[in-house]
C-alpha cells in the first residue's frame, strides 16, 4: 500500500519534471519560475526567448536581470558576470535600445 | 508477481515516462559544451567523452540515456537482493525508476556521464556483495575505474564498495577497508580541489561547506518530498542558514554511525566529496545527485520489509 502510493506520487511528478525538459526555453521558463530573481537564471531565459524570436519578453527579463543583479546576496562574481553579458545583449542591438 | 513480468512493466513504465521526451526533447543546458568536449580526445571523462563520439544526436542520446538507467535499475535491484531485502528488491528498483530526483540525470542528455559513472559504481557494489574472488575483485575493480573514466564523482566507489562488502559479509577488514577508502577519496578531493572554472568567484571553504550542505540537505529533504525542483537553485538568497545545514549535515553523519545505518551513510558519502571539491557557483544538482537515490530506496526497501515482518510476527494492530 505504502509502496504503491510512493510510486504513484514519485510517478506523477516525475512525468510533469521532465516535460520540463524538452526545450532550452520550457526548461528556463520553469527555472525562472523558481528562482525568480536569480541573475544567471534570468539571463539563460533571455537567451532562450531571444532564440526563440520573443525579443520583446527577453527585453523584459534582461530588465529584471538588470535589477536583480544589483541586490545585496548576490555574489560579486555573478554580478559581474551579469552586467557584462547584459552588456552583450545590448551590444548585439536586439532590443533597440542602442544608438 | 513473476520477474520477467516486472521486467516488462519496467519497461513499459520508462517508457511512458521518457518515450515523448526521448522523441521530441531537443540539446539544452550544457549539452553543446559537452558535445564539443567529446569531440576532442582526452580530459578527465575519457569515456563519456568517447561515448559523445559515437552517439551526439538529439534522440539516440536520449534513448541512450533511458537504456543506461533502465540498466541501473537492474543493478540497484540486484543489490538490494544481495543486500538481503529479496522480494522486496523489485520495489526498491521501482521506486528509483520512478523518482523524481533521477530525471534530471536521465532526461538531461549531459547526464549520461553520471548515469555511466553510477553505473560502474553500482556494478562494483553488486560484485563486492557477493563473494570475493579474485575474478570478482578484478571485476570491481574494472567496474569502478569504468565509472571514474566516465565522471570523477565514481571516486565513492573507494567507500562504498568496501562499506556493501561490510554490510553483507559483516567482517571487520571490510570496515577497515572502507576507512583506507575514506582517506584515499579525501585526499584525492583535496588533491583535486582545483577544479573550478571562474577562479574568482572560488569560496573559502568553510562558506562552501555552508553553501553545499544547504544544497544537499535541500535535496535529502527533496527524496522524500520532491517540490520545487530545478536547474538553477537559488541557494545565495537563503545563504544565512547555510552554518544551520551544514550542523544537520553532521547531526545525519552522527546518527549514521551511531545506528549504522548503511542506506543513510551511502548518501553521506556520495555528498562528502562535494563538500570539499569546490565546482564555484555551480551548488550540488540534482544530476549529480543521482547515486544518492540508491540510498533513499534502499532505506525505503528496508524499512517496508521490517514494517512486514513486524506485522508477520505480531499482527496488525
Amino acid at each position: 500500500m505504502i509502496l504503491g502510493v510512493l510510486l504513484a506520487g514519485y510517478g506523477v511528478v516525475s512525468h510533469t519534471r521532465i516535460r520540463v525538459w524538452e526545450t532550452p526555453l520550457t526548461l528556463w521558463q520553469h527555472a525562472a519560475e523558481v528562482a525568480p530573481c536569480k541573475p544567471r537564471v534570468l539571463l539563460n531565459y533571455a537567451t532562450a526567448l531571444r532564440d526563440d524570436d520573443l525579443i520583446e519578453e527577453a527585453a523584459v527579463v534582461i530588465e529584471t536581470a538588470r535589477r536583480c543583479a544589483e541586490l545585496a546576496w548576490v555574489l560579486e562574481a555573478d554580478r559581474q558576470d551579469a552586467l557584462t553579458r547584459i552588456t552583450e545583449f545590448k551590444g548585439l542591438n536586439l532590443f533597440g535600445q542602442n544608438p | 508477481m513473476r520477474a520477467s513480468t516486472y521486467w516488462v512493466l519496467v519497461g513499459a513504465a520508462a517508457m511512458a515516462l521518457y518515450g515523448t521526451h526521448v522523441r521530441w526533447a531537443d540539446f539544452v543546458w550544457e549539452d553543446p559544451r559537452w558535445i564539443q568536449a567529446g569531440m576532442v580526445l582526452g580530459g578527465r571523462r575519457v569515456l563519456a567523452n568517447l561515448s559523445w563520439r559515437l552517439v551526439f544526436d538529439p534522440v539516440p542520446s536520449h534513448l541512450l540515456n533511458v537504456a543506461l538507467h533502465l540498466g541501473n535499475v537492474v543493478l540497484v535491484v540486484g543489490l538490494a537482493r544481495r543486500l538481503g531485502l529479496r522480494g522486496w528488491a523489485y520495489g526498491v528498483g521501482a521506486l528509483f525508476l520512478l523518482h523524481p530526483l533521477t530525471t534530471q540525470a536521465v532526461a538531461y542528455a549531459s547526464g549520461r556521464a553520471e548515469l555511466l559513472a553510477a553505473g560502474g559504481v553500482l556494478l562494483a557494489c553488486v560484485l563486492a556483495a557477493g563473494p570475493w574472488t579474485p575474478l570478482t575483485v578484478v571485476g570491481m575493480i574494472s567496474a569502478s575505474l569504468f565509472g571514474v573514466l566516465s565522471k570523477e564523482s565514481a571516486v565513492v566507489a573507494l567507500i562504498l564498495v568496501p562499506l556493501v562488502a561490510a554490510e553483507v559479509h559483516r567482517q571487520a577488514r571490510y570496515v577497515w577497508l572502507a576507512a583506507g577508502g575514506l582517506v584515499g577519496m579525501v585526499a584525492g578531493c583535496v588533491w583535486y580541489m582545483d577544479i573550478g572554472y571562474a577562479p574568482g568567484a572560488i569560496l573559502n571553504w568553510v562558506s562552501w561547506v555552508q553553501m553545499q550542505s544547504l544544497a544537499s540537505v535541500r535535496l535529502l529533504s527533496m527524496l522524500v518530498v520532491p517540490m520545487h525542483q530545478t536547474v538553477d537553485f537559488d541557494y545565495d538568497v537563503v545563504w544565512h542558514i547555510g552554518l544551520p545545514a551544514a550542523a544537520t549535515i553532521g547531526l545525519v553523519a552522527i546518527y549514521a554511525l551511531i545506528s549504522r545505518s548503511f542506506a543513510v551513510g551511502w548518501m553521506l558519502v556520495v555528498i562528502l566529496p562535494r563538500l570539499i571539491v569546490q565546482t564555484p557557483r555551480s551548488y550540488l544538482n540534482e544530476h549529480q545527485f543521482y547515486l544518492a537515490v540508491v540510498g533513499f530506496v534502499l532505506l525505503v526497501g528496508t524499512m517496508l520489509q521490517q514494517r512486514a515482518h513486524t506485522e508477520a510476527v505480531y499482527g496488525t494492530a
